[in-house]
């Protein structure tokens, strides 16, 4: 107990900074989870109306009656039959898609020629988008005129189809609505409110802890040594469920009930306890190798913002490059912002998912493990060196 | 009380303890006195078995000492060399939790920490982190640390290294005192002076092993030196040195011309200086300062040794 109460009597000390680290998370947090959007993926569709220039150079029945069509589902934009009119426009997203219709527009689609001409910019999804519905119009006029309608009869039918309302059922594939829950953004930034914490709490006592004469005092003294790492040991247990529980109380005060009442509670709660695991072989290690408060404090920023920044957890692997992506497979950072985002991204998860979950979660315990040895050696070290 | 015997530690090729045998009673102040790298920490760390020896055997209290002697360790109290303090926790707080790793019971314990704050005067100071006190307070929470569960055996690994002359006489002061009220003491210091001034008996330690023991006194008397006397300010020739060597009970006269300087050291005897006095002034040598010393632990170290205790 006495060995026990140390650690808090310093930690106590050090309060103040723990909460400065959940503080500016839990900040971090509620700030980026309201920027965004709320609106699910089946909670309404609208189709999407883009700017579309028609540039009519021969006019007629059809030209006529592709513009009435196009024009039930987007924006048409008149614009000047120039190529370089054209361009500008284009460039500067003035306008998404540019149809030019040429002179006798009908025969040349009667005799199966091109009819029509599209300018885009190529790749965009609005090129793709538009040009499917203009050849859908333009085989419906050719069918029709195929079938022996007249091109009035055959135009007609096509504004009759264009008009028939369509009805739009997403299916909500990942189970999740398309929605992240709140408590999914809270959690994807905890690793650095779990890591400055325990470091700037833990790392002091060791820090202290290890210091020769300290040492030397407590080894003489009466309580066996291995009752005195027993005691550091739950020390660690106790802080580490103690950092643990302010951010749980936190988050179900922000979400009302936050994951206790949403999805994969379980799969949350383990990946945040497998990290606090993380954290405080961290903070073993980090205490071991700093000898000054100055040193301490300088590694617990590098540790928590260096491992937040290339794990992923403040921004996306993705913007990091190729090279960097690899790189972060070695952190303990990816890992768990690669689990939390599973659990974002899916209301159920599927027997591959759940095993990319296990493997995220495993791999931060074999991370805690190698951190923990490491240190082991280095104490050692230490130990033989003083000696 | 404490039986060391035999005792060999070698760091790889160097001999740390060098078949080192000592014999502490209980009631002594015990001076363990040595210059630096002679042996004494390796040896007090041996005792309270954070040491592993090659070679040796250790009682404490009658036992024999291991690392989990928890029985024997609980009587113990030790004060080392370097303050050895929690630099985040206040003076109560680290009396306490040094206390705290010998006594369990609660009550018991504040009474014992305060009368180790009261003993080393830090009355005033209870609330104070360490960073905030002097070099000599910083000191005296080491000391309260190290004994404040009242401890049959006080172990003070050169306690008063880096401190001022006013602390010194306060610490020293505080040890008789803890002799006084029945603990026994393991003093180590290369101050000769202080173990001179408080140790009942003393073992000095050279390359790891015990060159000589006993009190003060019969350490002396173990020596030829009985007085030194110094002349300043003289002019001898050749023939006048020899003379003064050539008296009785003179057995060395070192003559520095480019000082004018003369020591001469003497066997005891009664009249040495009186009769080196009659000599000058029958030789009508003027001298300038004279004055004579008795021998220290020091001349004691270096007669045995052929060395200063401080080189």
């Amino acid at each position: 107990m006495t060995v026990f109460k140390v650690y808090f009597l310093i930690i106590r000390r050090n309060f103040a900074a723990i909460l400065m680290y959940i503080g500016i998370f839990a900040g971090i947090a509620v700030a980026i989870q309201a920027s965004f959007q709320h609106t699910g993926m089946t909670e309404g569709f609208s189709a999407m109306k883009l700017d579309v220039a028609v540039v009519d150079r021969g006019g007629g029945i059809l030209s006529e009656t592709l513009q009435e069509v196009l024009g039930l589902q987007h924006d048409l934009v008149t614009i000047a039959d120039d190529e370089q009119v054209i361009q500008e426009e284009l460039y500067y997203g003035n306008v998404k898609y540019v149809l030019i219709v040429k002179d006798k527009a009908l025969e040349k689609l009667q005799a199966g020629e091109q009819a029509v001409q599209s300018i885009t910019v190529p790749g965009t999804i609005a090129a793709y988008y538009v040009e499917a519905q203009v050849n859908a119009f333009l085989n419906e006029i050719r069918t029709a005129l195929a079938g022996g309608f007249s091109p009035e009869e055959a135009c007609q039918e096509a504004v009759a189809l264009a008009t028939i309302p369509v009805n739009v059922e997403l299916v909500d594939k990942n189970g999740n609505a398309g929605i992240r829950e709140d408590y999914n953004y809270y959690f994807a930034y905890m690793p650095y409110a779990f890591l400055g914490a325990a470091i700037m709490s833990l790392s002091i006592v060791i820090m202290e802890l290890k210091k020769k004469d300290i040492r030397r005092r407590m080894q003489s003294s009466s309580v066996p040594f291995l009752k005195q790492n027993l005691a550091a040991l739950i020390s660690f247990a106790v802080l580490g469920a103690v950092i643990w529980g302010i951010c749980m109380v936190i988050q179900t005060f922000l979400y009302r009930g936050g994951v206790f009442g949403g999805n994969h509670t379980g799969y949350y709660l383990l990946n945040s306890i497998v990290f606090m695991l993380v954290s405080l072989s961290l903070a073993y290690l980090t205490g071991t190798v700093s000898n000054t408060p100055t040193v301490l404090n300088g590694m617990a920023n590098v540790i928590s913002l260096g491992l937040c920044f290339l794990g992923g957890i403040f921004v996306p692997i993705e913007m990091l490059g190729e090279k960097m992506g690899k790189v972060s497979r070695f952190l303990p950072t990816y890992w768990y912002s690669k689990t939390n985002g599973l659990l974002g991204d899916y209301g159920v998860l599927d027997a591959e998912q759940i095993k990319s979950v296990w493997l995220g979660i495993a791999i931060q315990v074999v991370f805690a493990a190698a951190c923990i040895a490491v240190t082991m050696a280095i104490r050692q070290r230490q130990l033989q060196e003083k000696e | 009380m404490i039986h060391i015997e035999n005792l060999v530690k070698r760091y790889g090729e160097v001999l740390a303890l060098d078949h080192l045998n000592l014999d502490i009673a209980e009631g002594e102040i015990f001076g363990l006195l040595g210059p630096n790298g002679s042996g004494k920490t390796t040896a007090i760390n041996c005792l309270l078995a954070l040491l592993k020896y090659d070679k040796g055997e250790i009682t404490v209290f009658g036992e024999p000492m291991h690392p989990e002697s928890y029985e024997q360790k609980r009587q113990i109290g030790i004060v080392p060399q370097n303050v050895a303090v929690f630099e985040q926790m206040s003076v109560y707080e680290n009396i306490d939790y040094f206390c705290g790793l010998y006594v369990k019971e609660k009550q018991k314990r504040r009474e014992l920490v305060e009368e180790a704050i009261a003993f080393v005067g830090l009355e005033d100071y209870r609330k104070m982190l360490p960073r905030k006190l002097s070099g000599g307070l910083l000191r005296r929470l080491n000391i309260a640390c190290g004994i404040a569960h009242q401890p049959r055996l006080i172990i003070l690994d050169e306690p008063t290294v880096a401190v001022d002359p006013q602390s010194r006489n306060k610490i020293l002061e505080g040890i008789v005192a803890l002799n006084k009220k029945g603990s026994t003491i393991i003093y180590t210091s290369h101050y000769m002076e202080e173990v001179e001034q408080i140790c009942t008996r003393i073992v000095i330690m050279d390359h790891g092993r015990c060159i000589a023991s006993g009190t003060t006194e019969e350490l002396k008397r173990m020596i030829k030196t009985g007085e030194t006397i110094c002349i300043e300010g003289v002019m001898l020739t050749d023939g006048q040195t020899e003379a003064i060597r050539a008296l009785p009970h003179v057995f060395q006269a070192d003559y520095a011309q480019e000082e004018n300087r003369l020591v001469i050291k003497c066997t005891s005897a009664k009249h040495n200086l009186i009769r080196v006095l009659n000599y000058l002034q029958q030789e009508e040598v003027p001298f300038g300062r004279v004055f004579s010393e008795l021998p220290t632990l020091n001349d004691v170290f270096l007669e045995i040794t052929g060395k200063e205790l401080r080189d």
